[in-house]
């Protein structure tokens, strides 16, 4: 498999916004919110999860908390606490069960791996257990996910004026922007000549959705009426229409031409996928990555023409969710691999440069990674590693006892295990992957209670 | 005005709803399914929920409404429709009217007199006023058939929704003419058909006699179901604007089998008449809904369906005046000053003097428009009660319990009512209010997550 296939994945299970039930109402700032498996919820605070299985949960115009039993609870979606202790990490490992747990890199050896995650200390990962370790990078997103209006300019699309068009708007719920009919949404994320944009979209019917790059207008453009209308800086529209994608350098004058267009037949079967679009401004070329698999390259023969910094969403018909919306200032490496490649056994060791080693790791550690490479042993700098594969196929544990959590970090990433008490002391979960674990509650996000059967 | 004690002598006896499907609903739109054990002043509402280890108390800051799964069912013959200034409703039959007081007899069995400040308008209800349905307040009665699928009907909370193609039916024993009504809440996609007078429950037969109604986005259409020939198109609505974008409309069809019309009513406004000139001729007795659209969610709830004899008006929104208005059965209507009602006919001042006309004459008289109605003292305990067959009451609650509930009202004074007599109590009426409904962001996170 796809080597970022595999990667999101991963992510998809765990970043997703916490699952929410029809007719869910946004959870109000300060208060956590309780789903229950009938599909009753409430608002309130969850005090504690006790090991006899019982939750408990403060209502405000309850005379006394109210305890529930626990098998019958869904989802708590937490609200955000006081700060969680700062991520000192730098590392994201990701487990074969798509959990990922970020930390700072202690040591290891071919064994396990440690590494000092904050709230919860040390803790021994097995290799076995773990598909890959990301070095994450030192600079912040441009955007780490969607939290609200507030930032972003919103308007009805421009089409929302032509005969028969109804205007509509993008509104926010849970993590994600909604629009069911012609909208626009703009940011102007200041993005740098390397960028990396990436999202979930999921839509009913079909999809038709244009997506400005590099522009300087957060309004929409009327493209039939662009010279006559008011003056904005040229910039890429990325439009998507059913099953195909098109990319088109947008100026005030002169006519719009394609830089090609490709056939993504797989979205006509789905109703959801994950977008990764990487831009390099000095190469003129613009990738586009559809569910982890490079699907086209363009590459503008007249230059870079974006002369702005912003993004702009327009939905254009169709009802469509965007989720997952993270840009980063992207690396310019672009390492794909054949898709359904079967895992060999070694370990591979990707660098910056975009350079790999493969071979047998030996030991593992924040100065270096020490690696057997034909009965050779090479010593790699920490510094100079973007991520490392483990290799042989890993092997994915099951859980022990009944059910389990999801429970899914504030910052990203989740973990599944049992839960074994929940307070305002500490959360403590036992993984079938690093053990029993002490974290601290404001860390997490939400907690997803899973059935018995195979969840 | 003295006590009343109004009991619910007419109700038919049911026994107390032993399953937890009593609905909670909080102002910030939680929901708590559950039942109902105590309520009073002193401690608040008491509620068993079925995933908790014990009751919950819980004081009534915050809490929107309780809706109880099964109250009992009403058979009803009242006359008239009394609407109140303060936004109470009763089903009965009027008494009388002086200058300054009503008589009403309701359900309560009791004769009320309550100040005429307090009454906006009458409607007259048709001969042989009959409720046949009124729900739904589970899924017993109704077929779907098991091609639905899982995107088929089901009943939850007070109501019927698909999300995606399915059909339902019931025999309601329909003859003559009748008025179906509910309330319909709608995303994405409008594509609901309604067959009223079907020989089949468990489908729509084209080959039979009936009226199918289509409900499409913004307009309806209605044709003819014929045995013997292909069917007929009625016609279109115009543009109906409640039904332009996804949302909830009430919906009443009169199906008046005298006159062959069929009248279309959207929120309280008649929007379309239809008449069917080769005359009322149906087969069945039974209505079928059925969901045509996959991906778009439907629901079906607050559904009244009454047969009736001769005419039948819809009911028309009170135009506030400062004369009272009569409206006539050939559709005029006049403003001034009604004197007294008794003995079945209305002393009125009119422009020509004043004359007595007989209330048979009458669809509705709209009271001239007062300012010192009776109001409810705000607060938590100021509930409003909604009955099942329609009506609703509001009130000082100040005990309710498995036997009775206790209340006092400022317009008809002290109250009692058998609990079960209920179908939703509100709270916090002059709170704001978290509307849930059925949105294409719902329809994500069901396909999603």
């Amino acid at each position: 498999m796809n080597r970022r296939a595999l990667f999101f994945g991963g992510l998809a299970m765990c970043l997703l916004a916490p699952a929410a039930v029809p007719g869910q109402l946004t959870a109000a700032p300060g208060r956590d919110q309780l789903l229950l498996r009938n599909g009753d919820s409430l608002f309130g605070k969850l005090l504690s999860v006790t090991p006899n299985e019982i939750l408990q949960w403060q209502h405000p115009d309850a005379a006394a908390p109210i305890n529930f039993i626990l098998d019958t609870v869904s989802e708590v979606d937490l609200a955000a606490r006081a700060k969680a202790p700062a991520e000192t990490g730098g590392c994201k490992v990701l487990f074969a069960n798509g959990d990922i747990l970020r930390g700072s890199l202690a040591g290891g050896d071919g064994e396990s791996i440690l590494l000092d995650v904050a709230g919860a200390g040390r803790l021994k990962l097995p290799r076995n257990r773990l598909q890959s370790l990301a070095v994450t990078a030192s600079e912040p997103p441009l955007l780490d996910g969607i939290t609200g209006l507030e930032g972003w300019t919103e308007v009805s699309s421009p089409i929302q004026g032509l005969a028969g068009v109804e205007a509509g708007h993008w509104t926010y719920r849970n993590g994600a922007f909604y629009a069911s009919k012609p909208a626009s949404i703009a940011r102007d994320l200041k993005l740098p000549g390397m960028m990396r944009m990436e999202f979930d979209l999921a839509w009913r019917g079909q999809p038709n959705l244009a997506i400005a790059l590099y522009t300087d207008s957060l309004r929409p453009i009327l493209l039939m009426n662009k010279e006559s209308g008011p003056d904005f800086g040229a910039f890429y529209s990325f439009r998507l229409g059913n099953i195909v994608a098109d990319m088109y350098p947008i100026k005030k004058h002169g006519p719009s031409i394609s830089l090609g267009s490709v056939i993504l037949a797989a979205l006509g079967r789905a109703d959801h996928a994950h977008f990764d679009i990487r831009v390099s401004k000095p190469q003129n070329k613009i990738y586009l990555l559809v569910d982890g698999v490079l699907v086209m390259q363009w590459s503008d023969p007249n230059g870079f023409e974006g002369e702005g910094t912003g993004v702009r969403f327009v939905e254009n018909s169709g009802a469509i969710k965007l989720s997952n919306l993270r840009v980063t200032r992207w690396d310019g490496i672009l390492e794909e691999k054949t898709e359904n490649a079967p895992r060999g056994p070694d370990d591979v060791v990707w660098l910056n440069d975009g350079q790999s080693t493969a071979g047998a790791i030996t030991a593992i550690n924040p100065e270096g990674v020490s690696i057997r490479v034909q009965n050779a042993a090479r010593e790699i700098p920490f510094a100079s590693i973007r991520e490392i594969d483990f290799g042989a196929p890993p092997v994915r544990p099951t859980l022990e006892g009944a059910g389990g959590v999801r429970a899914t970090f504030a910052e990203g990433g989740c973990i599944h295990g049992l839960l074994e008490s929940w307070s305002a002391d500490g959360a403590v979960f036992r993984s079938p992957d690093f053990g029993r674990a002490k974290f601290n509650p404001s860390q997490f996000a939400a907690l997803q209670f899973l059935r018995d059967e195979g969840n | 005005m003295g006590a009343i004690l109004a009991v619910f002598s007419t109700w038919q006896a049911a026994a107390l709803d032993t399953q937890a499907n009593d609905v909670l609903r909080f102002t910030d739109g939680s929901v708590l399914h559950g039942r109902l054990l105590q309520l009073d002043a002193e401690h608040g509402l008491k509620w068993k929920h079925p995933d908790a280890t014990a009751a919950v108390d819980f004081l009534p800051l915050h809490v929107d409404s309780v809706r109880f799964a099964h109250p009992s069912v009403l058979k009803l013959s009242p006359t008239c429709h009394v609407r109140f200034a303060n936004g109470d409703d009763l089903f009965g039959s009027l008494g009388a009217l002086d200058g300054d007081h009503v008589e009403l007899t309701t359900w309560f069995g009791d004769k009320l007199n309550v100040p005429r400040t307090g009454v906006q308008s009458v409607t007259f209800l048709s001969k042989n006023f009959t409720m046949l349905y009124e729900g739904p307040y589970d899924s017993e009665g109704w077929i779907t058939p098991p091609s639905n699928g899982a995107g088929g009907w089901h009943f939850r909370d007070g109501g019927f929704s698909a999300t995606g193609p399915g059909l339902m039916g019931r025999d309601l024993g329909l003859k003559g003419s009748c008025t179906v009504e509910f309330d319909l809440t709608w995303s994405m996609y409008l594509g609901l058909a309604m067959d009223v007078y079907s020989d089949t429950p468990d489908r729509i037969d084209y080959n039979s006699s009936s009226y199918l109604v289509q409900f499409t986005r913004g307009r309806v259409t209605l044709q003819r179901l014929r045995s013997t020939a292909v069917p007929k198109n009625l016609g279109m609505s115009p543009e109906i604007a409640a039904l332009e974008e996804p949302g909830k409309a009430h919906v009443a069809m009169q199906f008046n089998q005298a006159e062959s019309a069929i009248d279309l009513s959207v929120n309280g406004v008649v929007v379309k008449q239809w008449k069917d000139d080769e005359g009322f001729s149906v087969s069945g007795n039974s209505v079928v809904f059925e969901q045509g659209f996959p991906n778009a969610v439907a629901r079906l709830s607050a559904m009244r369906i009454s047969s009736w004899e001769g005419r039948h008006e819809p009911e028309t929104d009170a135009v506030v005046t400062n004369t009272d208005v009569l409206r006539f059965i050939n559709h005029d209507k006049a403003g001034g000053k009604i004197r007294s009602i008794a003995d079945g006919h209305v002393l009125v001042e009119l422009a020509p003097g004043t004359l007595s006309i007989p209330l048979e004459r009458l669809t509705q008289i709209d009271f001239a428009a007062v300012t010192n109605a009776p109001p409810e003292a705000p607060g938590p305990w100021t509930v409003r009660a909604f009955f099942p067959g329609g009506g609703s009451l509001s009130f000082q609650l100040e005990k309710w319990s498995a036997d009775e509930v206790q209340g006092h009202s400022a317009m008809f004074g002290r109250l009692a009512f058998q609990p079960t007599g209920i179908r939703e109590l509100q709270f916090n009426l002059d709170r704001p209010r978290v509307v849930r409904s059925e949105s294409p962001a719902d329809e994500f996170e069901d396909a999603n997550e």
